[in-house]
């Protein structure tokens, strides 16, 4: 009885000892991993920093209006920005290749997943960028536009603008990454539609005087200015 | 041969076959016409009045290039009666005066209109080409006849024309493109955007080998480009004093249009001629031929509150984009002009000289996209203009004469101030 009470606990201890034996390099195999990922997506970011810095991206996003917008969403500089992303990219492959290395099937399966979504994350990343860029050109334009053609509002007009661009940018990258897709559709179509909806009814039926005006503004008969002899040629 | 190939892309077929049977001119008086069939036909007439009195001996040539006109322009051409010589006139041309009206054909636009009667002057071997405004109903056959005069026996390779305008005329280039040629160039024309000029026929053959014609910005204001192409490549240029030119050139084109065309034309050549104006450290001279009377005094109709109002609600409605185009100085100093009435708002040369200033090296540098720099620059301009009609409105020509000389004078001054700028544009 006592020796197959020993006999089981030496089992035991064996099965223990073996399977930590089996598991403990794996364990350390993360650890380097997650530590070691950190201190290489560290320098990986630092580097990205310095590379966009060098190539003066701050100034390019300067002037595509990105950074303004970056500033008033509270997020630091585009340089900055961007090496977080890559360094929260790097460690997070690393980490996960770490759980990887603990042979646990839940823990690969994560690790396959990860490196699948990389691709769509950066496609999302770059419809984000792109939209923004795009959004904050057409505002200008419209601004500019609308100002020269003395219509009424024109910032009210371009902020119109360059919000509706941002919102179909962002549920573009949000359906690429496939998060919430139905719910992001549905809610952008109700959206869209309720908008036009409203500015249809608002402008056709409780803004007709306004609507009056601002078509005679848009196709005036012959305004004072325009009856002026002044030529500026 | 390479001459020959690119007159050939230019010109349509029908043109060219119409050109070799005229064979070689003398002289070559072209008109660009789009939708001018109420004013072509005094221009025409001008043009074979000035033949067959002015050059009875020589070969002569009037071309009307059109733009595809659909209120029977060439038609008024071909049906305008030839002045038979009366006894004023007493003398008719001697040799066939040929008369060639045909549509051209490329890119829609004054541009190719103007490359084609060039590539035309230099097929036929004009020694002397005229391009005339079909707009115009001041063109008299004097006027042709001393333009032609001017390069035929002054030997100089481009005349420019001096029209006799009212002090309050003309505000866009008075205030900006005449001014900034002279501080940048070293050149004093004072109707750069043409209208009437006349061309030797080396600097014709020197215009044609330009790459300028395929810039799309500066083909929107091609007139501009001749001059400062003249002046950099070296040729002699003149001022012809003319006399009072009937047109309502600009009229009902938008200001903002009117802008982007003429402003974004001489920015553009600025790009292209950047090491020849940089290096300018003097002023060159351009003679004057002839002398006009007094500038016309009569009172000219003009609102000057809605050139204002559009300035002040710019500084406050486009701020954001004025950021991007104007020094922090320029910009503090425009919103406090901004606040002042109507009555006492006045635009200072230096700042206005430092606003153009800007918008020329935002424009080079591409700060933000370069249509935008220049629509941005329209209310700007607007307010400097509106400020000169309130400055000026009382005071006699001579005295807006001497207030247009400091003007120049200032942006002389201020070159450095581009150079500097123009140099951050290029190292950012």
């Amino acid at each position: 009885m006592g020796d197959k009470f020993i006999d089981a606990l030496e089992q035991a201890w064996g099965s223990y000892l073996t399977a930590a034996a089996r598991f403990l390099p794996n364990l350390l195999a993360m650890f380097i991993f997650v530590v070691g990922g950190g201190l290489i997506a560290f320098l990986l970011g630092r580097a990205a920093s310095r590379v966009l810095r060098l190539v003066n991206f701050n100034a390019i996003c300067r002037r595509s209006g990105l950074t303004d917008l970056l500033l008033k969403a509270d997020l630091p500089a585009p340089d900055v920005l961007l090496g977080r992303l890559v360094f929260w990219v790097v460690w997070a492959g690393f980490t996960l290749s770490g759980f990887s290395a603990l042979g646990l099937r839940p823990a690969e399966d994560m690790v396959s997943q990860f490196f699948l979504f990389i691709p769509q994350l950066l496609a999302a990343i770059v419809m984000l960028a792109v939209g923004i860029l795009l959004a904050n050109f057409v505002a200008r334009a419209a601004l500019l536009a609308a100002f020269n053609a003395q219509w009424p509002s024109p910032r009210l007009l371009a902020s119109a603008v360059r919000f509706f661009i941002v919102i179909l940018a962002v549920t573009m990258a949000l359906d690429q990454l496939s998060l919430a897709r139905t719910v992001v559709l549905t809610a952008f179509a109700i959206a869209f539609g309720a908008i036009m909806l409203a500015l249809a009814i608002a402008f056709g039926m409780g803004g007709r005087e306004v609507a009056r005006r601002a078509l005679e503004r848009r196709f005036p008969e012959a305004s004072p200015a325009e009856k002026d002899e002044m030529s500026h040629l | 041969v390479e001459s020959l190939s690119i007159q050939e892309s230019v010109l349509s077929d029908e043109l060219l076959r119409r050109l070799i049977a005229m064979g070689e001119v003398d002289v070559l008086v072209g008109l660009a016409t789009y939708n001018n069939a109420g004013t072509v036909g005094h221009v025409v007439r001008a043009a074979q009045t000035a033949f067959a009195k002015y050059f009875q001996r020589e070969r002569t040539a009037l071309l009307v290039v059109d733009a595809g006109s659909r209120d029977g322009t060439l038609e008024a051409v071909r049906s305008t009666q030839v002045p038979e010589p009366s006894p004023v006139l007493a003398s008719s041309a001697l040799r066939t005066v040929h008369q060639i009206a045909v549509p051209y054909h490329g890119v829609p636009g004054k541009a190719s209109a103007l490359r084609s009667i060039l590539s035309a002057a230099e097929l036929s071997r004009a020694r002397v080409s005229v391009v005339v405004g079909s707009d115009s109903c001041g063109v008299t056959p004097e006027w042709i006849g001393a333009l032609v005069r001017a390069v035929r026996e002054d030997g100089f390779d481009f005349v420019s024309p001096l029209y006799h305008r009212h002090k309050l005329e003309a505000l866009l280039p008075k205030n900006l493109v005449s001014p900034m040629i002279r501080g940048l160039y070293g050149i004093s024309l004072r109707e750069p955007l043409g209208g009437e000029n006349a061309l030797s026929a080396r600097l014709i053959t020197h215009l044609l080998g330009q790459s300028f014609w395929e810039v799309e910005a500066v083909r929107s204001g091609i007139e501009l480009s001749l001059p400062l192409t003249a002046a950099v490549g070296g040729f002699r240029l003149c001022e012809l004093a003319l006399g009072r030119r009937e047109s309502g050139r600009g009229g009902r084109v938008p200001v903002s249009a009117v802008v982007e065309q003429v402003v974004g034309s001489l920015f553009t050549c600025l790009d292209l001629h950047q090491s020849y104006w940089q290096a300018v450290r003097q002023q060159a001279e351009v003679p004057v031929i002839g002398k006009l009377p007094q500038h016309a005094s009569e009172p000219m109709r003009i609102s000057r509150k809605p050139m204002l109002d559009r300035f002040r609600s710019a500084v406050s409605e486009l701020g954001s984009i004025l950021e991007n185009i104007l020094s922090m100085e320029t910009l503090s100093e425009t919103r406090a002009l901004a606040s002042l009435s109507d009555r006492d708002v006045r635009f200072p040369d230096e700042l206005w000289v430092r606003t153009v200033y800007d918008c020329a090296a935002s424009y080079h540098g591409a700060v933000i996209h370069r249509a935008h720099v220049l629509q941005a620059l329209t209310p700007l301009y607007l307010g400097r203009a509106g400020a000169f009609v309130v400055d000026n409105l009382e005071r006699d020509a001579a005295d807006v004469d001497l207030r247009l000389e400091e003007l120049c004078l200032a942006f002389e001054r201020l070159k450095p101030y581009l150079l500097e700028r123009w140099k951050a544009m290029d190292g950012r």
